[in-house]
């Protein structure tokens, strides 16, 4: 005999106080393994990636997202679904971390790069970077 | 050999960086002046765009930079660190 059926002898939704048990229990059968909280963690939740991207990144996600919907309605698999939300919450991750303002200068001095080839005014070679820190890890 | 730039808000990121993820930081910028193609796509859509580059012994660190294949240059346009100690 399982523990489950054992309680379901000993305690009914009629007789819990009476054989000892301080709270109501079930008998139900319960998956503790496959929730899907256990699936998919909060910061992989299509609300939160959502709310944490910036303008046209979360327009990107959401047409990516409604996208492999459709494709996980036809093929009855989730793995593009997956996909999508990996991609995008390690974007969502990056905006959180540096703050939305740096993250939408980032963007925007991005597409400038892309259409001029030129980098914003201010920018300086790995090198000087290099050596500005190496003095600081010397002292 | 690829010439490697930072935009002002990544040399502020790289400068706030704690001194023990330093040296695997400057492997990291090694790698780029090389073989920038290393890096991964930050969005798996768009193939031409941006890449990033792990670096620091837990891979907590993060380079976020712009690498079109016509270009000699590699622009560095974020670095990000996660601090695992808390």
């Amino acid at each position: 005999m399982t523990n489950a059926a054992a309680v379901a002898v000993v305690a009914t939704a009629e007789n819990v106080r009476s054989v000892g048990y301080r709270v109501n229990v079930t008998a139900e059968p319960v998956q503790p393994f496959f929730t899907p909280a256990q699936i998919l963690p909060p910061e992989l939740s299509p609300t939160a990636i959502r709310d944490a991207l910036i303008d046209e990144e979360r327009e990107e996600f959401l047409r990516a997202y409604h996208e492999a919907i459709a494709e996980a309605d036809r093929t009855i698999d989730l793995t593009r679904v997956l996909e999508v939300l990996t991609n995008y919450q390690r974007i969502a991750w990056l905006t959180k971390h540096q703050g939305v303002e740096v993250h939408r200068r980032m963007l925007d001095q991005v597409a400038h790069a892309q259409r001029t080839g030129e980098a914003p005014p201010g920018s300086v070679g790995a090198a000087e970077m290099r050596a500005l820190l190496r003095k600081r890890l010397a002292r | 050999m690829y010439e490697v730039i930072l935009y002002e808000d990544a040399q502020d990121q790289a400068k706030a960086l704690p001194d023990d993820a330093l040296l695997s930081y400057f492997d990291a910028l090694d790698v780029l002046e090389l073989v920038p193609e290393n890096g991964l796509l930050y969005n798996n859509e768009k193939p031409d765009g941006l890449r990033e580059l792990l670096f620091g012994g837990s891979k907590q660190g993060k380079i976020t930079y712009l690498w079109p294949r016509r270009w000699q240059e590699v622009h560095i346009v974020a670095v990000t660190w996660l601090d695992l100690s808390g």
